[in-house]
């Protein structure tokens, strides 16, 4: 439901370019970024339907027991732990002991006994087969070769085969029996099903007299038994339990090791963890307008957290036939900064020759994605943030945001397509769909993300052992390096357009909302919901942060939203021409909008505090900008002051403390 | 009925257990040999830490069957498909565009099976294992072709040797000849082996198998069920009996796992429907067929379909009427449709009629998950399933007489009457039932009735006046009388409850194969041709690498049809790409004939 990002791996394809995405098959060739894999050597994305996996380690999942392989191979993959009805000489080794059982069970017997029948059978006609004039087409096949060498004897007998001469069958069988004696089985079935087992006289008497289910073992205890067995449940034994493995994934075509746990049963960590997260920038998308609804939906209805649960998804549908701008986020992993351009991937004619005409009808939807290239700064540790750099991001922030704004302002805001956001290593763009009136199922389209970056062109030994070894910036002369991949974006599920009586049930209630919501939007903003601060990769400066917070619920937690006051970014705010007259918000005008941006973004990098007055400031709306920009600085050097002054209070007191001693002795 | 039927089971037993006296001592002497030889064992050890033994697959389209060769039984079973349905069917789109979608979802498919089989089930490293490929006789080539590019490019094994599952059920059984029944979920086949070699040509299948047993058994559970949904609450347990909260099975209780728990836990196949009570003996009964028409019309009758045809019609419809009568939340035992019973329903109703009476099973109760949208209730709902469903419902596999849908008596008889004659007799005494639907109790006894009945029922009923007085009425079709001689000799291998041997003279082999499950032959075959080193042709890697690199260029050249598949596909063995024999020479033509006619009377004059 909620609109995610997946990336391409080619493997499945033969062509390197992603099958459409509205084939349900494209969803086996797109993964979530934390199943992938990066190998450094082929410079490629690899994921769990290509890797070679290999067994690192066998263990007991119940006592964490590291089994060596070659007992592994000698006691079936299995260890056991229970034991019922079975008892054991020593208390140590009870697999070795269980295998002694098993070597011994029916099916195991009568293999050996049909191993020992066929052998010398095949051993004389491997023989005899060279000799043989093998028919044409079977030769190949070591069993039917040697059949045929049995057969070669009877072939006189075929050739002279006469349909009035019957007796001549007995006669062939019998011949034939002198070849390959007749099994005589171990345990033959009749015998078996005498002692209550293989669906015989007893079985059936049992299953007709059947009271309840549950005498009757399921399908699954009963089916890897290769041995007739009884039906009933008490006649089950336990098993061994299998044993779980560690494995270690290597690339399908260098051979490289991209993942490596540790050895050990206990240990959940990893030797080596080529993870695709580590060198892709984690993309996420939101769509504005339906965190919007959502808010005001849990604000109207006053907590009544059903039914804005229930109702939640209608609002934030995506209806047919309107424009919706989406956010994308992008982090990057790297330590150097990247520079990012995206593409829809155009529809590429499938190798099918129906394939071109079946997407000339199906345009339901139009993206405009930002198209000129827009950078993302570094990968930093949290404690590597100042507020200087902040600042110093704040600017090429606005720099940079220049261009869209600019279209937007020459465009008279039609176009919402740039970059929104930029703080620390996450940049957050727009992009906008366009909905037809006839579009149906779901928003879903392809999306080809390069990236330019500074490569190290590092020394591959050296990279192996380091672990995560593009993230260490070096000092050797820069070279840019490019980079891309696809990847999916699924916006949701398009609701039909009859719902669009429901949506004006909604969107009245949203108006009024709307209508108040201009004032008490600043209060609106500290009840959102606690954004999950775990972004400890990601390193975030704490202002930034709990600058988010204040946001309201963002949809990936790992990803930054913007943090710029949401009513004016809302899509529906700003007036598209094909906008209908259900159109919701129009308390918030044009004036705002346009206003608003340049005032936002030093609100990027406000400290903390910032919640703190502007609860009071929700008086008016008109005013918010400004206030925001007036109290900004201060409240800037409130936050440095606090801590300095906590700073300076500590010294004090530590230094109060010592003089103290110092008095005293 | 059940006495006339038990006295010879009875006899059966005991010469069973008479016969199994002399295998029992040399058991004994086996056992000893087995373990005073450290033969094997030391065989076993030795390749532990190589990897010779090779990887089994049984690849079914429900269940797989995955192990290593030289053991007794498979590592793990798993079931392929998505909640109960099977990974592929025998349909493909028609149109390109769809098929070749169809294909990349099942590749996926597939190549998630095939993996989790490498790395989950068997733990084991694909690139150090050869793999032994079970493969059906009838199994899709694009199938086929599907898993051995995974096989080979995705998870590089060394080689697939692809041995039919027939073949390799019957060394299972420790014999190279015989007629091999396999009733899977898609299809029964029967496919005659002489001598190891299998006639291909002789090969008969039916759709009556699993799946057909599957839908059967819900559309009369359907109908004739009872559910009884679990309580809204629990203070108002006491006072609403459950009889009035009973109503007729939503169709959305029966999932496919359901079923598929019914299937396997439930039904069983009981005694042969023998309404003139004649029994298996029979030879030829006037009034046999004509009392069996009456309870079951006969589907040549233009009027009517034949009986499972009815069974999905009255399911479908079940899906659209369910609506209308789910109001009617309170129905009696006979669970008569209140708007009159249709067309498949009086049919059906005939049928419990008649089952019904010929059954004696308990009926049963089932705690199953109330439907998604009713889930409000406490706790389960229950099914009861009636009796006769569970030992009738496989009526639908033994119910011969439609052309297309042979029974499984008819499927082998047919398969017989292709054989050459002097092999007839030597197959008939070595009949083999193999695959999961013979696991149901009593399929392979009731099996060994059906065979006599359907030779017996097809010999001419009556006879009856001549039409035109003077003229001798010409014979009736008779379609087995050339198997009626055969019939002391039918002999299914691994009948649990083998009938008694007709004469001293003659040796049964009944009963005599070992008793392995019919579900897990072909895997323990495959074994054990992974054992003894042999089974089926090799592929190996590279050969498959060469044919799939050097087409790539003609395809370039050809530049029309671009996937690897068609070329790829010459390398992988398969019996239907092999050449005709050169037989006779072909019919002369037509417009040559006259000219050939008069060198022809002057030679036979």
């Amino acid at each position: 439901m909620a609109p995610s990002v997946d990336y391409y791996c080619p493997c499945l394809a033969a062509s390197p370019h992603p099958p459409p995405p509205h084939l349900p098959s494209s969803s086996d060739s797109f993964h979530p970024l934390h199943n992938l894999f990066f190998c450094e050597e082929c410079d490629a994305v690899r994921c769990n339907r290509c890797v070679m996996v290999e067994v690192s380690g066998y263990y007991c999942p119940n006592c964490l027991f590291e089994v060596p392989s070659a007992s592994v191979r000698a006691e079936k993959n299995r260890w056991d732990s229970a034991q019922v009805d079975i008892t054991f000489e020593k208390p140590t080794g009870l697999a070795a002991q269980l295998q002694k059982f098993e070597d011994s069970a029916p099916e195991a017997l009568e293999f050996d006994r049909l191993k020992e029948h066929f052998e010398p059978f095949l051993r004389a006609s491997s023989s005899s087969s060279a000799v043989t004039p093998s028919s044409s087409h079977h030769h190949s096949n070591p069993i039917t070769a040697a059949a045929s060498s049995a057969l070669a004897r009877d072939i006189p007998g075929v050739s002279k085969y006469n349909p009035l001469s019957r007796s001549r069958s007995g006669r062939d069988k019998s011949s034939h029996k002198a070849d390959i004696p007749d099994y005589k089985a171990r345990m033959e079935v009749g015998a078996a099903a005498g002692m209550g087992a293989g669906g015989g006289e007893a079985d059936l008497e049992f299953m007709r007299h059947l009271e309840t289910v549950a005498e009757v073992a399921t399908v699954e205890q009963r089916w890897v038994n290769s041995w007739v067995s009884s039906l009933h449940t008490d006649d089950l034994k336990p098993l061994r339990i299998p044993l779980q493995s560690k494995k270690s994934k290597r690339c399908p075509s260098c051979r490289h090791i991209l993942i490596k746990p540790e050895q050990k049963a206990q240990s959940v960590r990893y030797k080596i963890k080529l993870v695709a997260a580590n060198y892709l920038p984690a993309i996420s998308v939101s769509l504005p307008h339906a965190r919007a609804a959502l808010e005001m939906m849990k604000r109207s209805l006053n907590r009544s957290a059903t039914q804005s649960e229930d109702q939640s998804p209608t609002a934030a549908a995506l209806l047919a036939g309107k424009t919706y701008s989406f956010h994308i986020s992008f982090t990057n992993p790297l330590y150097d900064p990247i520079q990012v351009r995206l593409k829809k991937a155009q529809a590429m004619p499938a190798p099918g020759t129906e394939g071109a005409g079946e997407k000339a009808k199906r345009p339901p939807f139009q993206v405009n994605l930002p198209s000129a290239a827009f950078p993302i700064a570094a990968f930093a540790e949290a404690w590597e943030y100042e507020d200087d750099e902040d600042m110093f991001g704040l600017d090429d922030d606005d720099d940079l945001d220049g261009l869209g704004r600019l279209q937007k302002d020459q465009r008279s805001k039609t176009r919402t397509v740039g970059v929104v956001e930029k703080r620390a290593n996450v940049t957050v763009v727009a992009g906008e769909v366009i909905l037809t009136k006839e579009s149906r199922g779901n928003v879903k389209f392809n999306m080809l993300v390069s990236y330019t970056y500074r490569s190290d062109d590092p020394d591959p030994a050296e990279e192996n052992a380091m672990g995560t070894p593009s993230r260490h910036a070096s000092s050797k002369p820069p070279e840019m390096k490019n980079f891309s991949f696809y990847t999916v974006v699924d916006l949701g599920t398009i609701a039909p357009r009859e719902e669009t009586i429901h949506d004006s049930d909604i969107w009245p209630t949203l108006d009024e909302a709307g209508i108040m919501a201009t004032p008490e939007q600043p209060e609106s903003r500290p009840q959102a919901g606690p954004l999950p601060s775990k972004r400890g990769e990601i390193g975030f400066v704490e202002g930034v942060d709990v600058s988010t917070q204040q946001e309201q619920v963002g949809e990936g937690s790992g990803t930054a939203e913007t943090s710029s006051p949401l009513p004016e970014r809302h899509p529906a705010d700003t007036p598209v021409p094909t906008t209908t007259p259900q159109e919701p918000n129009p308390p918030t005008t044009p004036t705002p909008t346009t206003n608003a941006p340049p005032a936002d973004s030093p609100s990027t990098a406000n400290p903390p505090n910032t919640s703190a007055p502007l609860n009071p400031s929700g008086t008016t709306g008109r005013k918010l900008s400004s206030f925001l920009g007036c109290k900004r600085i201060p409240l800037f050097w409130g936050m440095r002051v606090t801590t300095l002054s906590l700073f300076a209070f500590q010294i004090a007191v530590l230094g109060a403390t010592i003089g103290g001693w110092i008095v005293l002795i | 009925m059940s006495t006339v039927t038990a006295t010879p089971r009875r006899a059966g037993h005991d010469s069973s257990n008479m016969a199994t006296t002399t295998p029992q001592t040399t058991r004994v002497a086996t056992s000893h040999i087995i373990q005073s030889s450290p033969h094997y064992q030391t065989t076993r050890r030795h390749s532990l830490y190589g990897t010779e033994d090779r990887v089994v697959i049984d690849p079914g389209s429900r269940i797989w069957k995955v192990g290593f060769s030289g053991e007794g039984k498979p590592r793990d079973v798993l079931t392929a498909g998505d909640n109960g349905s099977s990974l592929w069917t025998l349909n493909r789109a028609s149109k390109p565009a769809e098929r070749e979608e169809e294909d990349k979802m099942l590749e996926a498919r597939l190549q998630s099976r095939l993996r989790a089989v490498f790395h989950d089930s068997l733990m084991t490293d694909p690139k150090s294992r050869k793999v032994i490929l079970v493969e059906h006789p009838l199994m899709p080539l694009h199938i086929k072709d599907i898993v051995a590019r995974i096989l080979f490019d995705n998870l590089q094994v060394p080689s697939i040797s692809f041995a039919s599952s027939h073949l390799l059920a019957l060394l299972a059984a420790g014999r190279i000849t015989g007629l091999v029944l396999d009733c899977g979920h898609l299809e029964s086949t029967v496919l005659p082996i002489f001598s190891s070699r299998p006639l291909f040509p002789q090969l008969r299948t039916t759709p009556l198998a699993g799946m057909r047993l599957s839908s059967h058994i819900r559309a009369l559970l359907l109908l004739f069920g009872t559910y009884i949904p679990p309580l809204t609450s629990l203070s108002g347990a006491a006072n609403i009996p459950a009889a009035t909260r009973s109503m007729r099975v939503p169709d959305e209780v029966l999932a496919g796992p359901v079923i598929e728990e019914i299937k396997t836990r439930c039904c069983f196949v009981g005694e042969t429907l023998d309404l003139a009570d004649s029994g298996a003996t029979r030879v030829t009964s006037p009034s046999g067929d004509d009392s069996f028409e009456h309870d079951l019309p006969p589907s040549s009758d233009p009027a009517s379909m034949s009986e499972s045809d009815f069974s999905r019609v009255s399911a479908s419809e079940m899906d659209s009427n369910y609506a209308a009568s789910s109001g009617f939340s309170v129905v009696s035992r006979s669970q008569v449709h209140p708007d009159g019973p249709r067309p498949g329903e009086t049919h059906l109703q005939a049928l419990a009629e008649m089952y019904k009476r010929h059954s004696t099973a308990t009926d049963l109760h089932m705690h199953i998950d109330p439907p998604r949208d009713q889930q409000a209730g406490t706790g389960k709902g229950t099914l009861i399933i009636p009796g006769w469903i569970r030992e009738r419902g496989a009526e639908v596999l033994f119910e011969g007489g439609d052309v297309d849908e042979s029974s499984m008596a008819e499927v082998i008889l047919d398969s017989l009457l292709k054989v050459p004659v002097d092999l007839r007799k030597t197959l008939a005494s070595t009949i083999l039932v193999v695959g999961g639907t013979p696991m149901l109790p009593g399929f392979i006894p009731r099996l060994q009735a059906e065979l006599v009945r359907a030779i017996n029922s097809s010999a001419p009923t009556s006879t009856r006046p001549p039409s035109r007085p003077g003229r001798p009425r010409p014979a009736p079709y008779d379609r087995y009388a050339p198997l009626r001689p055969l019939l002391p000799y039918f002999a299914i291998l691994n009948n649990p409850s083998p009938p008694p041997p007709t004469s001293a003279s003659f040796v049964t082999n009944a009963g005599k194969a070992p008793a392995f499950t019919p579900a897990t032959m072909a895997w323990v075959g495959g074994s054990l041709a992974g054992a003894l080193k042999t089974g089926g042709v090799e592929v190996a890697r590279e050969r498959w690498d060469e044919a799939d690199a050097q087409p790539e260029d003609e395809d370039d050249a050809m530049e029309g049809t671009a996937d690897t598949a068609p070329s790829s596909r010459n390398v992988l063995p398969d019996w239907t790409r092999t050449p005709l024999p050169v037989g006779a020479p072909p019919a002369p033509r037509p417009q040559a004939a006259p000219i050939i006619v008069t060198p022809q009377t002057e030679v036979g004059a």
